[in-house]
């Protein structure tokens, strides 16, 4: 009872050190990267918020204003890849929604994206409510005291406790299994890749994964697509409207 | 005085009104009408009359939709012919516009004309119909023949018009030269068309012609005719099978001098063309019909770039400049020219690889209408590159299907190499298909970049599931499986003594109850008995959890009370083992009997304990 009782308490606290010793370095960096923003410094910008993410830290804030740096350098596809990272994170953010549509409204092709269905969008708004590491914390949380129920139910030998027990125990179910979906599907956002923003200022879709092949169409800087497959260096892409091509896997930068 | 003013301005008053009424009235007066009259309501069988629908109003101008009626049973000779007549009477204008029309009527009988219709300012007016009774009499013509001595028949041999085509047989899009002459011997004054020749299932060019009509001597069915082309047209049939054409109808009118009968030498001296008394005849000469057969072109070998041109064309395509920068337009330049439909034939399709933009060509035609229409077709396509490189335009083909050698023909183009350069100016210049939003959108700029709370995250590059986390998981599962299993083995090695034996309490019963059972089936009344008594002690015992050493039977009725068992139940224990005891010491004076009953209630009291302590025991 009591060494898993300290191991609990370890883990937990293990979590939050670990987010927060580094955590101070990758602010400050933040923070003389916003400054370099206001000094329209945007390049140097660029490169400080890159250092944020080289030391391993996200958020929407570090790809929106990664997003609005490259705005202002006028490299509008690695602009709209970063908004739509930011959105990945926060869906309902609205100042990453408005920017992106100010830097779609600036792309070539015309492709409008349709809505999503209102609740798949307060799905993805309730799975970024808290990063990965605070769904899994959560997910821990319930999982030691789902296993402390069961074991107080089996030692405490009072009849009433123990019809308590049982009911909390089942509750405490269901919430570990609704918090493991929750974790689930914000790792699986986080590192599903299945969509790409083009960078070339144009390039022609092929009909097949070869450089010699047909044209198809031409798309240009900043379109967004689903990557639909993958083939040394290329990739079948797949726009909004349903057109599908080949695209060397250089051209565009997965979200 | 004020009063006064008052009821003069109440005159004044009235007397505008009434004036603009009278105004009003006025304009009412000059109606509008609409009337049909003929010159002649009995007419003489192909006689030829006049029929007007005159209109009467203010305004004629405005007279608009004028529809004739129907001329069942007549035949339309000219009309509707226009005329128009005005007349201001003290400033007020009116005026009146007639339609007229000429008919015969073939056939006797009794024939009703219809009503004709006009829309004049927004109200449609029509005449009411006309009844005309045609009898058989002597027509126009034969009054003319009395007049001048000249017959229809004598006019049609004299006058007439012939239409020739070059070619009778032609196949889909060859030319066909129709040409239309007209034949005279007698004098005639300038000839008015009344109506033109209807080219169905034709495409038609009409020939260049001279403005005047040239006479020339020309022999016809071995006459001598002065004859004179007044109509060239060439066709290109658009459909296959027999295609007429309609015939084209002259109003000639014939000089005709007017034959004195009497023998009189100055008549006969001033019966000449110059003192002779002429009168004019109007003949209504028509065409031939002409019917030109036309067959399909051959379907074997058609090329891809074949899209109707017919005769025998050049082709040229050309690029005005091949070094362009991207966004600057370039036009290539297809040009056509020769001999055939030049004005059916659709220009040739550019395809263009990706990265062009392509406008829809401009075409412009110039056709040379002498004899052979001939001439050139022009589209100009504007082609504008949005991605820089070394660009090919394909060949561009055009194909036709020539007549005199009977085959189709294809020409192409060379490929035309483009060099795009990358351009100064970005997309925005020439980007189109915006709308309203996105235009509103790009005159904003973005949102300033978030400036506090930057949620810094460790990455989660794929290790969330790291060995951590499983021992995070697993242990404490495993110390809960430890100590449950620690437990119920402490449970078994220093078990309560006192709840095993209280689990166990019944089945001893029943064992002990068993052989007591045994004892009294061999008559062993001793051991019988003390079977049954350990059965009921051992029980009680175990129930209870009282000691061997300590147990008395009054201790465990008084146990057995605390547990709220029924005191009849008491009662009964104590009684089974008062029995029991007694018999214990007085073995030999009991009887099978009353041993058999002894069991039984033993049986039945440890039947019922169970049930009430065991129960009660657990709530």
């Amino acid at each position: 009872m009591k060494s898993s009782a300290k191991l609990f308490l370890f883990v937990i606290i293990s979590f939050l050190l670990t987010s927060n010793i580094t955590a101070g370095e990758a602010e400050n960096l933040m923070m003389q990267a916003n400054s370099l923003y206001k000094n329209n410094q945007y390049e140097k910008s660029v490169d400080v918020y890159n250092r944020v993410l080289e030391l391993g830290y996200e958020s929407e804030a570090v790809y929106f204003n990664l997003g609005n740096s490259y705005f202002r350098l006028g490299k509008l596809g690695m602009a709209i890849l970063y908004y739509e990272k930011a959105r990945k994170l926060a869906p309902d953010d609205e100042d990453i929604n408005y920017n992106l549509l100010i830097a779609n409204a600036r792309t070539v092709d015309r492709i409008k994206e349709l809505p999503k269905l209102f609740f798949i969008e307060w799905w993805d708004v309730t799975v970024t409510f808290f990063s990965v590491n605070n769904w899994l914390m959560f997910v821990i949380i319930f999982y030691y005291l789902l296993l402390l129920t069961i074991a107080g139910y089996f030692l405490i030998r009072n009849v009433r406790i123990q019809r308590l027990l049982a009911y909390w125990g089942m509750a405490n179910f269901v919430i570990l299994i609704l918090l493991s979906l929750l974790l689930f599907a914000r790792i699986n956002r986080e590192e599903a890749t299945d969509f790409g923003i083009l960078i070339k200022s144009t390039i022609t879709a092929k009909q097949s994964p070869n450089e010699k092949s047909g044209d198809l169409f031409v798309i240009h800087e900043g379109i967004k697509f689903e990557i639909e497959d993958r083939l040394d260096n290329w990739a079948k892409i797949k726009l909004a409207d349903g057109k599908v091509g080949w695209l060397p896997e250089n051209s565009f930068e997965k979200i | 005085m004020k009063r006064f003013i008052e009821v003069k301005l109440f005159y004044a008053k009235s007397f505008i009104t009434v004036f603009i009424f009278s105004i009003i009235l006025n304009s009412g007066i000059y109606a509008q009408s609409f009337n049909a009259t003929v010159d002649k309501t009995t007419v003489g069988q192909g006689e030829r009359f006049q029929v007007y629908f005159t209109f009467e109003g203010a305004d004629i101008n405005s007279v608009r939709a004028f529809t004739p009626p129907s001329f069942e049973g007549f035949r339309v000779l000219s009309g509707p012919n226009q005329s128009t007549s005005m007349q201001i009477i003290n400033g007020k204008v009116s005026g009146s516009l007639t339609y007229s029309f000429i008919i015969v009527a073939p056939d006797i009988g009794r024939y009703t004309l219809g009503s004709a219709a006009v829309s004049y300012e927004g109200e449609t007016y029509t005449t009411s119909p006309l009844q005309i009774d045609v009898v058989k009499g002597s027509p126009q013509q034969s009054q003319a023949d009395a007049s001048s001595g000249v017959s229809d028949e004598e006019l049609s041999n004299n006058v007439f018009i012939l239409a020739t085509a070059d070619k009778l047989k032609a196949v889909l899009g060859e030319q066909v030269t129709v040409t239309y002459k007209l034949y005279t011997r007698l004098n005639i004054s300038s000839p008015q068309i009344n109506k033109l020749p209807t080219y169905q299932g034709f495409w038609a060019e009409e020939l260049s012609s001279k403005q005047n009509i040239m006479f020339n001597i020309e022999m016809y069915n071995g006459e001598r005719f002065r004859a004179a082309t007044i109509k060239q047209v060439a066709l290109f049939p658009s459909k296959t099978g027999k295609l007429s054409i309609t015939p084209f109808e002259l109003n000639v009118p014939v000089l005709i001098k007017k034959k004195r009968r009497s023998n009189d030498i100055f008549d006969q001296f001033f019966n000449d063309s110059f003192f002779g008394k002429t009168e004019t005849v109007d003949y209504l000469a028509k065409s031939n019909i002409i019917t030109i057969e036309v067959s399909d072109l051959p379907k074997d070998n058609i090329p891809e770039s074949f899209k109707g041109a017919i005769g025998k064309f050049n082709f040229k395509a050309e690029i005005d400049k091949n070094d362009v920068e991207m966004n600057e337009s370039i036009t290539l330049r297809v040009t056509i020219s020769g001999q055939g439909n030049i004005k059916l034939l659709d220009v040739p399709e550019l395809n263009l690889p990706p990265g062009f933009e392509k406008y829809d060509p401009k075409t412009s035609e110039t056709i040379n209408r002498s004899n052979v229409i001939s001439g050139s077709k022009t589209a100009e396509y504007l082609i504008v590159p949005r991605i820089p490189g070394t660009k090919e335009i394909p060949s561009v083909e055009f194909s036709y299907y020539d007549l005199s050698s009977k085959r189709y023909v294809t020409m192409s183009s060379p490929d035309f190499s483009i060099n795009v350069r990358e351009g100064k100016g970005g997309y925005d210049q020439n980007v189109s298909g915006f709308s309203k939003e996105d235009v509103k959108l790009l005159s904003e700029d973005i949102r300033f970049i978030k400036t506090s709370n930057f949620n810094l995250e460790k990455m989660s590059n794929g290790g969330v599931f790291t060995f951590g986390f499983w021992t995070a998981i697993i242990l404490p599962l495993f110390a809960l499986l430890t100590i449950l299993g620690l437990k119920k083995r402490q449970d078994k090695l220093y078990g309560n003594v006192r709840r095993l034996k209280f689990q166990r309490a019944e089945k001893m019963a029943r064992a002990r109850l068993k052989s007591a059972k045994k004892a009294l089936a061999t008559r062993d009344t001793v051991l019988f008995v003390n079977e049954l008594s350990q059965a009921i002690f051992g029980y009680l015992e175990d129930k209870l959890g009282l000691q061997k050493s300590e147990f008395s039977l009054d201790k465990a009725l008084a146990e057995l009370q605390n547990r709220s068992v029924t005191t009849d139940l008491i009662e009964r224990v104590k009684t089974v083992s008062e029995q029991c005891e007694f018999a214990r010491f007085a073995p030999k004076g009991q009887s099978s009997e009353v041993s058999n009953e002894l069991y039984k209630e033993a049986e039945n009291i440890i039947i019922n304990l169970e049930n009430t302590i065991t129960v009660g025991n657990k709530k």
